[in-house]
């Protein structure tokens, strides 16, 4: 297996300019994918996980900061070489109707990328159509239908197939599963892992669920307001978290059986503080933090313990 | 244990290509004074209807049928529009998905709680004022005031959906019906916003209605669990029993394709085949035979109706018999 | 809605077809094959008394000098859709690429651009269309022309804002994440989807079209003798209004009909548009 980094961002940082203000959406994130992995970039909303998405994708540029696909730094290639690149990129997006073109069938939903890149004739075009759509789970019969006769897991199906149709490396999924039902987004998952497995694709999977992050994902980064506050693998993510945030969501995700040491959340619903001048942009939810006055003045630094990186002056206690 | 609000039968019809359908199949079910009941189902199960059948919201051709639904010792389905406004916003509380769409985007918010109240109860300005900033503390919103002179678009998703729940607390409700009130939510939001609607329902003995798609929500904010598909209920029980020993093939189907952190993540996940039906779609007899994989030809003939078993309500020709094969291992 | 046999597909195309569409090509047919449904010829005089009312060989009477004038009508009619059709046409093309340009490229093409049409807009349209014509010299083509000018602007803003919903959509992300190129992503992706805000502002356009055309042969700026156009028939009827009322109503009648059909399925096709977007 080839352990080549396919997919890598560095210190990627993009500011948006609203009316009420400049919002720094990402601020020096950085991270990389080796061939065949899946790396879940987790957070809420306003964690920047979707500039991020949209970043690699190459549908905004960055203020600063290098994105590069298979070893191509995105921002040195014209217009021409970035739609090629795309052969190698693609994406699933959350909502399984309105990423198909409703005017189009199924046929030529998932042919879209075939016909971009001119490849093939009619007859090999429809043949590869039908072969992806198997490797999906959807038969034949499906070609001719509609976005809005096919039911939403069976639409990120479609939205699937059409992604794999150029023989892409890596695959953006950003929230592919959040809006489906519990017992299709479990058929889903099942099959994005198979999919992975046989065509040795590489994942970046956006969610802001840990339960699929944790099933999916060979690495997980958890995001707070643009930046990257912990990253590892699901053991030292789930069993030895050291970022406050971590902690918090994990112990946030309703279960039957809720963890023993809950830590209790502290309920700040104020009004939002535009880029506060702390250090720590998390500190004004945290209860460390708030006791701490190094946090509101002290830059913060990576913390490393092998693979495991945090970004915490008072990071939690190692459980393992 | 006095029942605030009893739901019998309830039916409630939607247009199709083919003629009127069922989407609500004769569903019954109560809420006990002071617990919370989780309404747990995914697309087509009808559980979104049901919570607008209760506040008498369908808009034809979505139609109440037949049905009954008893609150406090009447049947507020027989109610005329004017008695029935007062009960809605008033004994019956509901908080939507989407806070927006419950408030005025150019009123203030605290206006819009006074409003609430005004309409509710006989305060008058000053008296209202004051039990809306009172309120709004109450939800967990930080300086009130401040709040109270704010407008929703300067407000996060999570403080919108406490300022409608001071709205819907402000008619000081028997009854509190959640409609995947925080599906939109961040989790740690969620989190928070679900042990506020515990603590206010504790500490005021109000009922809960949780209508939810999410088990984790149900398994951890309920007492008692109702489980629907196609329209109908195949589960009836309480929680904790429930999770730990399921009675209806979907019911068990639907925890075991659950996916969070707990889970073995090298084990591919339990699916169940196909998708739920939509209601011009649903097969004769049990509406779930086509997926189940205990199903027997018996099943596809006829309907089956919920029974006891096991101190719960499943629907299901098979339970018993599943249940002692699951017991006998 | 489910498509799912030619039945239910003739079942919606009737929900796009009401009566508006069905009587505007009824006149569109009528007159642009005036050769087969004109009872008589046009041109030919002295078929009956000068002047003389609606019976049932004339079905619209004659004029001042004894031709049939539902033949006249019917020929005029045929100039004066041709003219309203090819101008909405021009306008469709102009306008679209318009403002098309305008909500990709953004920027200063887009406030260029969209200033301009804004400028034009804003004069009214009457005196700029005499300015030119005057300019150019009467005559069909400068006419259509002329009106195809006059309506770009309005579409162009149309396609803008269409162009710019649009681009935001997730359909339109996973097209250039696809790779399609701009072209085809704008050909194939995004025109099918607003075809039907099209097809309102064509009708819309065509409307004013020959209102426009109307208008200005009337005041002797359009249509040049020998053309006839149905303004130029109410030209020539307004003079003997009194006595031979004929002349100026049934022309003028065609000419209020076919406005109010095209404004009529623009508004019933957008009503429609509404409809499906709120359940879909």
């Amino acid at each position: 297996m080839n352990n080549e980094i396919v997919l890598e961002t560095q210190s990627l940082t993009k500011i948006f300019h609203g009316a009420r203000g400049d919002v720094t959406a990402l601020d020096d994130v950085s991270f990389s994918i080796p061939e065949g992995k899946t790396l879940a970039l987790v957070g809420e909303s306003g964690s920047g996980k979707t500039t991020a998405a949209r970043l690699v994708l190459g549908l905004e540029t960055q203020n600063s900061g290098t994105v590069s696909v298979l070893g191509k730094d995105l921002s040195s290639l014209n217009k021409k070489e970035l739609r090629n690149l795309r052969r190698s990129i693609q994406v699933v997006q959350q909502n399984p109707y309105s990423q198909l073109n409703r005017r189009h069938s199924v046929q030529r939903i998932v042919e879209t990328p075939l016909l971009a890149f001119n490849e093939g004739s009619a007859i090999q075009r429809r043949d590869k159509v039908v072969d992806l759509l198997e490797s999906v789970g959807l038969d034949s019969a499906y070609l001719n239908r509609r976005p809005h006769e096919l039911s939403g897991g069976q639409c990120q199906r479609v939205a699937i197939a059409r992604a794999l149709a150029i023989d892409p490396k890596i695959v953006v999924l950003d929230e592919a599963v959040s809006a489906l039902d519990v017992s299709v987004r479990a058929q889903v998952l099942n099959l994005l892992r198979k999919l992975q497995i046989a065509r040795n694709l590489t994942y970046l999977f956006i969610t802001h669920d840990l339960g699929v992050a944790h099933y999916l994902a060979d690495e997980i980064a958890v995001m707070f307001r643009g930046k990257i506050v912990e990253k590892g693998d699901r053991t030292q993510i789930f069993s030895n978290p050291h970022h406050h945030y971590t902690k918090n969501l994990i112990s946030s995700v309703p279960l039957a059986e809720p963890p023993e040491d809950e830590i209790e959340a502290i309920s700040v619903d104020t009004l939002p503080i535009p880029n506060s001048a702390d250090a720590c942009s998390y500190r004004t939810r945290c209860a460390v933090g708030l006791a701490e006055s190094d946090c509101g003045t002290k830059e913060l630094k990576i913390s490393l313990s092998g693979s495991h990186e945090w970004l915490c002056h008072f990071p939690l206690k190692n459980r393992i | 244990m006095t029942s605030t609000l009893e739901v019998r039968y309830l039916t409630i019809s939607v247009p199709s290509p083919s003629g009127k359908k069922l989407a609500v199949d004769g569903i019954s079910f109560t809420i006990p004074a002071g617990k919370r009941i989780a309404l747990v189902g995914e697309s087509g199960s009808g559980k979104s209807l049901t919570a607008y059948g209760l506040m008498r919201l369908l808009r034809e051709p979505v139609k109440l049928e037949s049905g009954e639904i008893w609150l406090n010792g009447r049947d507020i389905t027989k109610l005329d529009q004017k008695e029935f406004r007062k009960v809605r916003g008033g004994e019956i509380g509901m908080v939507y998905q989407d806070p927006m769409s419950a408030l005025n985007p150019i009123m203030r918010i605290g206006t819009q709680i006074v409003e609430s109240i005004q309409i509710h109860s006989a305060m008058n300005k000053t008296e209202a004022r004051k039990s809306a900033v009172e309120l709004l503390e109450k939800v967990g919103i930080h300086s009130p005031e401040e709040s109270f002179n704010s407008f929703p678009f300067e407000m996060s998703g999570g403080m919108l959906q406490r300022v409608v729940i001071a709205m819907a607390l402000s008619g000081n409700p028997k009854v509190l019906i959640a409609d995947e009130a925080t599906t939109a939510l961040d989790v740690t939001t969620q989190s928070r916003v679900l042990h506020l609607i515990n603590g206010l329902a504790k500490e005021r003995g109000l009922s809960v209605l949780l209508i939810t798609h999410d088990l984790g929500v149900a398994a951890q904010f309920a007492d008692e669990i109702v489980v629907m598909y196609a329209g109908r209920i195949v589960e009836y029980g309480d929680i904790r029993n429930t999770f730990s020993n399921p009675l209806h093939p979907y019911t068990r189907a639907l925890l075991d394709s659950r996916c969070d952190y707990t889970m073995d993540h090298l084990q591919p996940i339990k699916t169940i085949v196909g998708q739920p039906p939509r209601p011009e779609n649903r097969p004769s007899g049990c509406a779930f035979a086509p997926r189940c994989e205990f199903m027997k030809n018996s099943c596809e003939v006829s309907v089956p109706m919920l029974e006891v078993l096991e101190g719960s309500r499943v629907a299901c020709f098979r339970a018993e018999e599943l249940h002692k094969i699951s017991r006998a291992r | 809605m489910k498509l799912r046999s030619r039945w239910a597909m003739l079942k919606e195309i009737r929900r796009f077809l009401p009566f508006s569409a069905i009587g505007i090509m009824i006149i569109i047919i009528a007159c642009l094959f005036a050769n087969f449904f004109a009872p008589y010829d046009p041109f030919e005089i002295g078929l009956s008394a000068p002047f003389s009312p609606p019976s049932w060989a004339h079905i619209s009477g004659t004029d001042d000098l004894g031709r049939d004038l539902f033949s006249r009508i019917l020929y005029g009619g045929r100039i004066t859709l041709l003219i309203s059709l090819v101008a909405t046409t021009i306008a469709l093309i102009i306008g679209t690429a318009w403002g098309f340009a305008a909500g990709i490229l953004k920027g200063w093409t887009d406030e260029f651009l969209m200033r301009t049409a804004d400028a034009m807009m804003a004069i009214p349209a009457i005196l700029f269309a005499l300015v030119c014509i005057s300019g150019l010299g009467a005559s069909v083509l400068s006419l259509t022309v002329v009106a195809g000018i006059l309506l770009a602007p309005s579409t162009a803003r149309m396609a803008r804002s269409a162009i710019l919903v649009e681009m935001e959509t997730d359909y339109v992300i996973a097209g250039i994440a696809s790779g399609l190129s701009r072209w085809r992503l704008i050909w194939n992706e995004i025109l099918p989807n607003i075809a039907s805000q099209l097809l309102v502002q064509f009708s819309l356009n065509a409307a004013a079209a020959v209102m426009l055309e109307a208008t200005l042969s009337f005041i002797g700026l359009g249509v040049q003798p020998p053309n006839a156009s149905l303004g130029t028939l109410i030209l020539q009827g307004y003079a003997k209004i009194w006595n031979s009322y004929w002349f100026v109503l049934f022309p003028g009648a065609l000419v209020t009909i076919t406005i109010l059909l095209f404004n009529s399925l623009g508004e019933h096709v957008r009503l429609s548009m509404d409809s499906v977007k709120s359940s879909s």
